[in-house]
């Protein structure tokens, strides 16, 4: 997989992908989408949506509406990752910090992968615009963080790969990291002529 | 990237009333993060020059952490919050 981000002489970004390469990374982006949206493993206000209109009315669908106490961290590794602490060794300053910002993020992180599928297309040469590259660089981004986590990836992957049997179910998984750590650095050096 | 895990001093909670300290925000080092991104990062947002933010990304690098702002609790907030966005570990404290 030599699939690479190029800069034009235009400016414009471009990225030309194979089928089966815009097939995996769309079954990537549907995974983290569903990841970010999940909420429901904290804990639910006693004001549950039903019985309160404007509970309801803000309730984001997260799981959690206006009133909720202040929350902890994600139970799920990865998304304690995409979702980290605002403060080290406050818990409270943490908790109100999550409260007030958690949301945001995971729209934000939601919107740059919907962003991304929506031009991933079935392969072929895809154009990005400034927000769009941008969106292909926050999600690559957050793709790596995800799939790092899942593996407790080193700075030494590579060799860690490079030691791996080849039938270990890992090794798939770790060149699924390596092709994407190659596709971001790729983007940020197409990028990089902007600043 | 990796963490390096740094103790850091409690507030004394008898101490009288002071005024709001300086706070900081420090961008913390994680295996994931590309030397490469952390550096466009801290340009992008802060406006730091490419040697600056070079820098930066490298302190993060060997030394664990990197202070990469300072200013009032809620400017540090809205720095820690965007560096979130772009996938970095950064957290607020006061100013030691």
């Amino acid at each position: 997989m030599s699939s690479r981000f190029r800069r034009a002489r235009s400016g414009a970004i471009t990225l030309t992908l194979e089928p089966v390469e815009a097939a995996v990374l769309a079954n990537l982006i549907e995974q983290i989408i569903t990841l970010l949206k999940d909420g429901d493993d904290r804990e639910h206000s006693p004001m549950e949506s039903a019985d309160d209109p404007l509970a309801a009315a803000l309730d984001t669908g997260f799981g959690f509406g206006l009133d909720d106490r202040p929350v902890r961290p994600p139970e799920d590794e990865v998304l304690a990752r995409l979702l980290p602490e605002g403060y080290r060794d406050d818990p409270e300053a943490a908790a109100e910090f999550r409260r007030f910002t958690e949301r945001d993020l995971r729209s934000r992180k939601i919107a740059a992968a919907s962003a991304v599928l929506a031009t991933l297309g079935s392969g072929g040469k895809i154009t990005l615009d400034a927000d769009r590259a941008q969106a292909w660089l926050l999600l690559l981004n957050d793709l790596r963080l995800a799939i790092g986590t899942r593996l407790s990836i080193t700075e030494d992957y590579e060799s860690v790969a490079a030691s791996l049997a080849p039938d270990d179910p890992q090794l798939p998984m770790y060149e699924l990291y390596e092709w994407l750590t190659w596709l971001q650095d790729s983007l940020v050096r197409a990028l990089a002529g902007d600043l | 990237m990796s963490v390096a895990p740094v103790e850091l001093e409690q507030p004394d909670v008898h101490q009288e009333i002071k005024p709001d300290k300086p706070w900081v925000t420090i961008v913390w080092n994680d295996p994931v993060n590309l030397m490469s991104y952390v550096t466009y990062v801290f340009q992008k947002h802060f406006g730091y020059s490419k040697e600056k933010a070079t820098k930066l990304m490298l302190d993060v690098h060997h030394k664990g952490k990197a202070v990469v702002s300072n200013g009032s609790r809620e400017e540090m907030e809205r720095d820690v919050s965007a560096m979130h966005g772009y996938g970095l570990w950064a957290t607020l404290q006061h100013d030691t």
